[in-house]
């Protein structure tokens, strides 16, 4: 068992399989006793990211449900997998629903699972996030993910006509 | 939340989010905030250090009547919007596209001038004149009704056996036919050729980056579609089933250039077909016969086309692939599959990765892996090049005599399997629906779970699910509505719709078309397409070049262009459809090795993006781009509000068991158009 102390001190127990869903965290575990501080990452981001990592955890340790299974023995067949990481499809199922955060959590857990060196997980809210940018323009994009418009309107002006054909509303 | 948020993310995973954006939404992106616009302008200097998911194929939208000359509108099949892009001079009107690749346009003006058009950043190349072998003197511009450039004619001597003019040769008027081929990315610097055809008289150029002409490569065999691959030409012949391969540097080190012959077909009906490379590099062919008695679709053989090193002409060929097995290997990358082990469910999982863009002149073969945005295990496809073939005659002949130069896209789900839609995905599709509305299918059917495609999700709430549905066999007074409102809009089924309280749109097209096969030609629209050279049956013999009715040439006839069914030769393909088809790109350039590249270091950014760039090339703007520019497939779409899930067809209406049947597929397709066809 690893424990991990969040920033607000408060300390998480689990598995090593879990916790090295975190490369940082693997590398470290190598050469020091097993509590380990993450001043940075508050307690309620580390309960998300360690659901995460304890789904991921299991689903990698024990990948052969009847379906996944029948799915490596098809590619096993043909020479070239062109599978994307997240191959099985309950468990791209439980990352959608994973992600139906609000963008400021989405923030913390992508700047935590950074830190943390977690890169599926990165991928994955980066991808939502992405998703959630599409077919946007900019005062939308704003709104939703908070951000202040700090151009002056001069600015603004000129950026737009710069491209002004990927402006246009459809 | 203080000062932490989305306005500041580490640069790094800025790259990450912007890297997963269509081109346009990342240049919307730098309006966002000032960190983004950096962000942005970062990425955009270093892109090539930077892995990029590939973008979506463009499709042209060639024929826009309301948008201004100097601009060309795109259809971005991610987005599902078009985009009005402005490029330089000469005004689009004025020119024919001839093809098109690596987010290049090749194009032709009036005036003869061929240049390369980057559309995005208005990038532009003046390729060499092709005055010696295309006098402008004697070429003159064909226009259609709203005035804007379809093609070209050329006085073509003909014998003509009636003697009309002293001696036996008159000239007629020939429609010329062009298209062109681009093997590199211009912006990536010298080193690209360009190639080109020129119809009739069949003859190929082609020039490289630096040449001031066009080298004719003396071709002795009449070519239909090349392309180019490791560095060489790859042609396949018109009037047989051949491909041939020739080394372009033979010709500029002044050496005869050989041809070999790489590929032959042993049946005599292949009509045409398709060459192109595929992710891994190889070179396939797709041959679609036809029976030469009936004229239908046969099959479609796809092969490898076997390049042997040495000089000696190779025959060696793999076996033929049907269509699955073509999937397979492109997928797998293995040649020869067995047939046994390509049981139905197998390959269905299999498939799930592959699109494929089938046109007239080049495929594109993409992994859905690098376009998570378009449908996987689909083929996409437009009805191009098949307006000499007789099984699309009617539909060709509209267009020649309407100047319509609209295409059509369909969108193909090959394995796509025929099942019945459960009463519990009725309810979760009916739910969803009814809270979100009808929107995008494809997001629908991801949301919803459903193990079914946007395009299933939406027949089956638009035929099954939608409230106030009318079920049951449409009603007298409901045909005499349709009759009535078919011959005050034409074949505008979704407004006759509208004036059919709940039937669908499909469902009148397809009661109209079991009707107009019930009494056929009482109605007045369909007489309007009754050819007006229909005595033409004298000239059932297969002419020369020549054109049939001579004496009627005096003048660039406007829109009556006679007798399709006498051009045993290939039309001009800039007749119908040609500008739009430009061709699918190599499939090489989306996302590969290129972008790995680091650039050198310092890159003035931002400010280069500067709008409307100068016509003339040298403007280093286009480096900028470092990111992908979207590939420019061809194809017309209908206009306006143009959706291309109207027009995709889907196999689960179909009754296909193993073989995956092109033919019924292709023929759907045509009959499920929503402004159906004579």
């Amino acid at each position: 068992m690893i424990k991990l102390v969040s920033g607000d001190g408060a300390e998480f127990e689990v598995e090593e399989e879990v916790a090295f869903q975190s490369k940082i965290i693997k590398d470290i575990v190598a050469d020091a006793d097993d509590v380990i501080p993450l001043p940075t990452v508050s307690s309620k981001v580390l309960i998300q990211v360690i659901e995460y990592c304890r789904k991921h955890a299991a689903v990698n340790s024990f990948p052969l449900s009847p379906s996944s299974s029948a799915a490596a023995a098809a590619s096993s067949s043909s020479s070239i997998s062109y599978s994307k990481p997240v191959s099985d499809p309950a468990l791209r199922a439980w990352d959608n629903e994973f992600v139906k955060l609000n963008n400021s959590s989405l923030f913390d857990i992508v700047i935590a699972a950074n830190y943390l060196d977690i890169e599926e997980l990165v991928d994955l809210v980066l991808e939502t996030v992405a998703d959630r940018i599409k077919g946007k323009q900019a005062q939308e994009i704003r709104r939703q993910f908070n951000i202040e418009n700090d151009f002056t309107p001069e600015e603004e002006e000129a950026l737009r006509r710069e491209n002004s054909w990927a402006f246009q509303n459809n | 939340m203080v000062g932490r948020g989305w306005s500041d993310l580490p640069l790094d995973l800025f790259f990450l989010v912007f890297s997963k954006l269509s081109l346009p939404q990342f240049l919307r992106s730098m309006a966002v905030c000032v960190s983004w616009s950096a962000a942005v302008c970062d990425l955009s200097t270093r892109g090539r250090c930077f892995k990029f998911r590939g973008q979506s194929p463009w499709l042209v939208l060639y024929h826009n009547p309301k948008v201004d000359p100097s601009a060309i509108t795109f259809y971005a099949l991610d987005e599902r919007r078009e985009y009005t892009i402005p490029v330089p001079d000469p005004p689009i009107s004025d020119r024919i596209f001839l093809g098109s690749a690596h987010g290049w346009i090749i194009t032709i003006d009036v005036r003869l001038r061929l240049q390369l058009l980057n559309p995005i950043t208005g990038a532009q190349i003046d390729l060499p004149r092709l005055s010696r072998v295309f006098p402008s003197e004697h070429t003159h511009p064909i226009r259609d009704t709203a005035g804007c450039l379809i093609g070209f004619e050329m006085p073509i001597p003909v014998y003509d056996g009636q003697v009309r003019c002293g001696n036996n040769y008159i000239e007629c008027l020939e429609q010329v036919h062009l298209k062109a081929i681009l093997s590199a990315d211009p912006s990536l610097g010298d080193g690209y050729t360009v190639a080109l055809i020129q119809y009739p008289p069949g003859r190929i150029y082609f020039t490289r980056s630096g040449d001031e002409i066009w080298f004719d490569l003396n071709n002795p065999i009449l070519i239909e579609n090349m392309v180019f691959h490791q560095g060489k030409l790859y042609m396949s012949a018109l009037s047989f089933p051949a491909v041939y391969v020739c080394d372009l540097a033979q010709i500029q080190h002044g050496e005869m250039p050989r041809f070999r012959v790489v590929d032959q077909c042993a049946s005599s009906n292949v009509l045409l077909r398709y060459l192109f490379e595929t992710p891994q590099g190889d070179l396939l062919s797709i041959w679609r016969e036809k029976d030469t008695k009936t004229a239908k679709t046969i099959s479609f053989k796809v092969r490898k086309v076997v390049i042997d090193d040495e000089e000696k002409p190779s025959k060696r060929l793999e076996k033929t692939m049907d269509m699955v097995e073509i999937i397979n290997y492109l997928k797998g990358g293995r040649a020869v599959m067995d047939k046994q082990i390509l049981q139905r469910e197998e390959a269905k999982e299999d498939l799930g990765d592959l699109i494929i863009f089938l046109g007239g002149r080049k495929p594109l073969c993409l992994s859905a892996c690098d376009f998570p945005h378009l449908t996987p295990n689909s083929i996409y496809f437009t009805d191009d090049n098949i307006f000499r073939d007789p099984e699309f005659e009617a539909y060709y002949r509209r267009m020649f005599e309407e100047r319509n130069l609209q295409r059509r896209l369909g969108v193909f789900f090959p394995m796509e399997k025929k099942r019945r839609w459960t009463e519990a995905e009725d309810a979760v599709l009916f739910q969803y629906v009814k809270e979100h509305g009808e929107r995008n299918w494809n997001a629908i059917a991801k949301a919803t779970g459903l193990d079914r495609c946007g395009k299933s999700c939406r027949l089956r709430w638009l035929d099954h699910l939608k409230p106030n549905l009318r079920k049951g066999p449409i009603t007298p007074e409901e045909e005499e509505l349709i009759v009535q409102l078919q011959a005050n809009m034409g074949n505008k089924w979704s407004k006759i719709a509208a004036h059919l309280p709940g039937r669908t749109d499909n469902e009148i097209k397809n009661f109209w078309n079991c009707l107009k096969k019930k009494k056929p030609p009482s109605m007045a629209k369909l007489q309007h397409y009754n050819y007006p050279c229909s005595q033409s049956q004298d000239n059932n013999i297969p002419l020369p070049a020549a054109y049939p009715c001579s004496q009627d040439y005096n003048i660039p006839l406007p829109a009556a262009y006679p007798c399709s069914q006498d051009y045993n030769i290939p039309l001009p393909a800039a007749y119908p459809c040609s500008q739009d088809y430009n061709i699918p790109l190599p499939a090489a350039y989306p996302c590969s090795q290129d972008y790995n590249i680091p650039l050198p270091a310092a890159y003035p950014c931002s400010q280069d993006y500067s709008i409307p760039l100068p016509a003339a090339y040298p403007c280093s703007q286009s480096q900028n781009y470092n990111i992908p520019l979207p590939e420019i497939v061809g194809g017309y779409l209908d206009h306006p509000g143009f959706d291309p899930s109207d027009l995709v067809f889907d196999l689960a209406d179909l009754d296909l068991d193993m073989d995956f049947n092109m033919e019924g597929t292709m023929m759907t397709f045509l009959d499920s158009l929503p402004d159906d066809i004579e």
